[in-house]
């Protein structure tokens, strides 16, 4: 295995806040847990037969993943998330892939994500949070009972905001977050064009993007 | 470089990712890297949109939910097939109707298992059914298209076809497949499926649940259904010799290693409900697997001569 980042260096970028910076570098239980019961994946220590192709994948496009974890914010963390990718994607028997380039960078994207809904998680519940960094090493896998108020609140919330922006907004929002329909198709199931689709698509992300910055800064 | 607003641009990635075909990363990574600001914004709405997953898919009075966790429940019967159902996938499905699955024909056979052995088939049309252990499941040789899991679990890889689309029987349950691999898993009365690509129907006659790619399926005979997002690397992991789980409630967690594994454990009551995160690698000690699961799940594992008990 080749470490082709030196360990010593500054990180490439420093992010501007601390939501997605430290986790990766202080979380050892919690939901970085997976990442302590993965060894290093150069080992190959991998068993099962259908963690092989994408063992190869990972392995060919390691320098490509790790500059897009990088560009994420990982910083430092970036080879350590990047071993947790790799724990996420080579543990489960994966189908054909038909692009599996694309494929991982959607994994390692997803990754982030996920640590930064969980980050984001952590701070709702605990409202003392300031600039504790060390917070999120206690972030319980368990949702609190005050937890599950808030998201259920703000998700009765978001409903209702999203109700108040008329049938059309509401209909073609749903159509295309909940039932993954594509936009063209919403627009001629609605009768509209599809730059309306786009527009509506706008309006209510931003809606209920406000709905959630009251939440947080409630 | 744009004159939008970031915010306006951050959106338009989350959406045009929402693409299945969505291939522009390095584009996307160019742009990250332009700007801290563009990586606040896009988390800020990425995160939404993956939160709103739980959203009802139609406006309805809230629904109290007995159940601790970020769960909605659904209400099926009052979600229209129109809803779930558009456009191709709708016609897809007309006609469908719940029928005992296997009833008829001689030609059926059974898979069993041992709690610890698990079996892997592929079926003539190419589909691959890998069978955990302590389970049954029976198949037909007549009609390679239909299965019916009678306990333990099963993660189905299938080959889609329009004209054929996969059925499960699982309860009185049935589940057809829109493009798939998905797991189920039939324990007692309660019925949990997960989905890790493309989409299933649950019930498509009667509850019409769509269970999209990321999300989690489980109902007990008679009540209704609850969805939950969990991470598409977490569905079948028991193949892989990793269990990846992702707020999964610790009993359900329990249950599986012990197919997988052969190692007997038991929740204690407050310790079933915990939901638990992490994963476990099933090929090592059962002492050290148990060690693992209690750490990672605070709670205390004791072992007497019918096996191990997780209790608070």
């Amino acid at each position: 295995m080749k470490r082709d980042r030196s360990r010593s260096g500054p990180p490439l970028r420093l992010t501007s806040n601390a939501l997605y910076g430290p986790a990766a570098a202080t979380a050892p239980g919690g939901t970085g847990a997976g990442r302590t019961r993965r060894e290093s994946p150069g080992r190959q220590s991998m068993n099962s037969e259908p963690a092989q192709g994408m063992d190869a994948v990972l392995l060919a496009h390691r320098a490509q993943l790790v500059r897009f974890l990088e560009s994420h914010g990982a910083g430092d963390a970036a080879e350590d998330l990047f071993q947790e990718l790799w724990m996420r994607v080579t543990q489960r028997p994966s189908g054909p892939v038909a692009n599996p380039l694309a494929y991982l960078y959607r994994a390692a994207n997803n990754l982030m994500v996920d640590r930064y809904r969980a980050e984001r998680q952590a701070r709702v519940r605990d409202h003392a949070w300031t600039e504790a960094r060390g917070a999120v090493e206690d972030m319980a896998p368990e949702p609190t009972a005050e937890q599950t108020l808030i998201a259920r609140e703000e998700l009765r919330r978001m409903d209702a905001a999203l109700s108040a922006l008329g049938d059309r907004v509401a209909r073609c929002f749903r159509m295309f977050r909940l039932d993954g329909t594509p936009q063209k198709r919403i627009a001629a199931e609605l009768g509209v064009s599809l730059s309306t689709v786009e527009a509506d698509l706008r309006r209510a992300y931003a809606a209920l993007l406000a709905v959630r910055r009251q939440s947080d800064d409630a | 470089m744009t004159h939008e607003p970031i915010e306006t641009v951050a959106l338009d990635w989350v959406v045009r990712q929402r693409d299945p075909a969505f291939e522009a990363w390095e584009e996307f990574a160019q742009w990250l890297d332009e700007d801290p600001g563009h990586g606040d914004a896009y988390y800020a709405l990425a995160a939404l949109d993956a939160d709103l997953a739980d959203l009802p898919a139609e406006t309805a009075a809230p629904v109290e939910s007995e159940e601790a966790g970020t769960v909605v429940p659904f209400a099926p019967r009052r979600v229209s097939r129109r809803m779930w159902l558009t456009g191709a996938l709708a016609a897809s499905l007309v006609g469908v109707v719940s029928i005992g699955l296997m009833q008829r024909g001689q030609d059926n056979y059974r898979i069993e298992t041992a709690m610890g052995e698990t079996h892997v088939v592929t079926l003539k049309d190419g589909s691959k059914i890998a069978v955990n252990g302590g389970s049954s499941v029976l198949l037909s040789r007549d009609d390679p298209r239909r299965a019916t899991l009678e306990r333990g679990q099963v993660l189905f890889t299938v080959v889609h076809r329009d004209d054929a689309p996969f059925r499960v029987a699982v309860g009185k349950a049935e589940l057809v497949d829109v493009g798939t691999v998905f797991d189920v898993t039939r324990t007692g009365s309660q019925t949990v499926v997960a989905v890790s690509e493309g989409a299933v129907v649950y019930n498509p006659g009667a509850d019409n649940v769509r269970i999209d790619a990321g999300r989690r399926l489980a109902v007990r005979d008679g009540g209704a259904a609850e969805l939950r997002a969990i991470s598409h690397e977490a569905v079948g992991g028991w193949q892989g010799g990793q269990l990846v789980y992702d707020g999964v409630p610790l009993g359900d967690v329990a249950a599986e290693v012990g197919r997988t594994t052969g190692i007997s454990i038991r929740t204690a009551p407050g310790a079933s409900a915990i939901l638990f995160r992490g994963a476990l690698q099933t090929g090592g000690e059962p002492s050290r697997l148990v060690n693992d699961l209690a750490a990672l799940s605070g709670t205390r594992a004791t072992q007497d001569a019918g096996g191990w008990t997780l209790a608070k």
